[in-house]
């Protein structure tokens, strides 16, 4: 990601919009890489990396990470790491998964991510899903640490 | 094998580091699981809840005590197995390790054992016979219906395109502002609630669909809390936890009647963490009344995570033939249909 990267903002109404929004932004930036899907519970998180998962024509069901912590997708070359902070009280738990063995090999999506900054590398792109009313959410995409993204206490 | 030597099971796939031993075919020796508080006990200070470094800590000396609450020596065990998937690697990876290095020290056999499949067959536990049966698991990571033939034989016939059963409890129960562990809290405050009052959508239920989906519940109450401009009063949780539950009730057991229809079965059996719900039980007990089928529940210690479940599923693999090199790895993918 360039360092003057501009953040992105879309508009979602339905679960259908948030697979495509998903698709789009997965395709614009590289297939590698490490991205932060935040926003609370009930946002669409796990309905994002559905069409994440789409984009990489990968045909498995994406289900929620939370109680798994970590749920694998795809093939040798085209794998999806899905995980999930939201369970995590302490940062020292989340940093045993050994984030850092797979941040080097394809996409990694972590859900919560906010949760625990510091274990998140600095090129990490941050998705956040905000929900407005009449079930409209934004779906943010930026770079930036400093956005602030409610957080689940 | 001398198939009448005990069995000792290791399970480590996600929170809770377990061993047990049972004695073929009936007995079982010993079932422990290392809670939370027997770590702070063990090690002093503040230990992380979820941390796979956990079950490395805890493994050797819960081995040890496992021996001498079954009053066994090392060399009395035929046979090791332990978990081997579906779960998160580096959790498996200890407990599967450890099995391996009793196994190859001891010179017994070593047997990789699906984590589901114990589930599956924990209603079950030492009886005589695993009859023919449609198989409910429902818990905080998994939610499907499975067409269990016999012991080794099983067909998937639907999962959650989402959230599990267990999971949609858990976070609903945080929504409500409810003290942990939220499931058995939701359970509580719905005996004394109404739960016709509020309406919560029930997902998929359109005719022949056997699949689950329960994040669009989880959303609605969402939404539902929203809009309100005061915090629910207690008449209100109670109220809506009774709501919310029976929109989850209803699907699992409609879906339970589907399938056991559709593929002919009349026996039933429910196992992982909500099959402790009582509304659940009560309404599938309900269901089998009054189609006149069989239905099973796993003893209560059986319910949660636990390597009982993984020793019986072991042993009957063992009686078949089976055993695992001790340089087959770990499958954290592992999904039930591998057995089909």
């Amino acid at each position: 990601m360039p360092p003057d990267f501009i953040p992105s903002i879309f508009y979602s109404s339905s679960v259908e919009e948030t697979l495509a929004i998903a698709s789009k932004i997965v395709k614009s930036i590289a297939a590698r890489g490490i991205i932060s899907l935040e926003g609370p519970l009930g946002a669409g998180k796990t309905h994002f990396v559905k069409g994440v998962a789409r984009a990489l024509e990968i045909d498995e069901e994406v289900t929620s990470p939370t109680f798994t912590l970590l749920q694998i997708y795809g093939s040798e070359n085209n794998r999806l790491y899905h995980f999930d902070f939201y369970r995590f009280h302490e940062e020292c738990e989340a940093a045993d998964l050994g984030l850092e063995d797979y941040f080097a090999k394809n996409l990694t999506i972590i859900e919560w991510g906010d949760k625990f900054p510091s274990l998140l590398p600095p090129e990490t792109i941050r998705v956040i899903i905000t929900p407005l009313e009449n079930g409209v959410r934004t779906i943010t995409l930026t770079s930036e640490k400093k956005i602030y993204a409610p957080s689940c206490s | 094998m001398n198939f009448y030597r005990p069995i000792l099971a290791i399970e480590s796939s996600c929170d809770e580091t377990a061993i047990a031993i049972i004695r073929p075919p009936f007995e079982l020796l010993v079932n422990l699981v290392a809670s939370q508080s027997q770590v702070h006990a063990c090690f002093g200070g503040v230990v992380p809840e979820v941390a796979s470094r956990n079950h490395l800590l805890v493994i050797d000396p819960l081995f040890h005590r496992a021996l001498a609450e079954a009053k066994l020596r090392p060399s009395d065990l035929g046979a090791v197995v332990a978990t081997a998937g579906p779960g998160l690697a580096p959790a498996l990876l200890v407990g599967a390790s450890y099995a391996k290095g009793i196994a190859l020290g001891l010179g017994i056999p070593y047997l990789a054992v699906n984590h589901l499949e114990g589930h599956l067959l924990s209603p079950f536990f030492l009886k005589k016979e695993i009859p023919k049966h449609l198989s409910l698991l429902v818990s905080g990571g998994h939610t499907q219906l499975t067409k269990v033939n016999k012991a080794g034989s099983y067909y998937l016939l639907s999962r959650t395109h989402d959230d599990a059963a267990g999971e949609a409890f858990d976070k609903v129960a945080k929504l409500l502002g409810l003290p942990y562990p939220g499931g058995v809290e939701i359970d509580r405050l719905a005996q004394s609630g109404n739960p016709k009052r509020y309406s919560f959508p029930r997902a998929l239920m359109e005719k022949g669909n056997l699949n689950f989906s329960f994040s669009g519940l989880k959303t609605s109450v969402r939404y539902f809390l929203e809009q309100r401009e005061m915090l629910p009063d207690s008449s209100e949780l109670a109220d809506l936890a009774a709501s919310f539950q029976q929109a989850i009730v209803e699907v699992l057991v409609e879906k339970t009647r589907r399938a056991a229809q559709i593929e002919g079965l009349s026996c039933v059996g429910v196992s992982g963490g909500v099959a402790a719900n009582s509304a659940l039980r009560n309404s599938l007990i309900a269901l089998c009344r009054e189609c006149q089928w069989e239905i099973h529940f796993p003893q209560p210690e059986l319910i949660g995570d636990n390597a009982a479940m993984i020793a019986y599923a072991g042993m009957h693999r063992l009686i078949a033939g089976e055993q695992s090199s001790v340089t087959s790895e770990i499958v954290p993918q592992w999904q039930i249909h591998s057995h089909c």
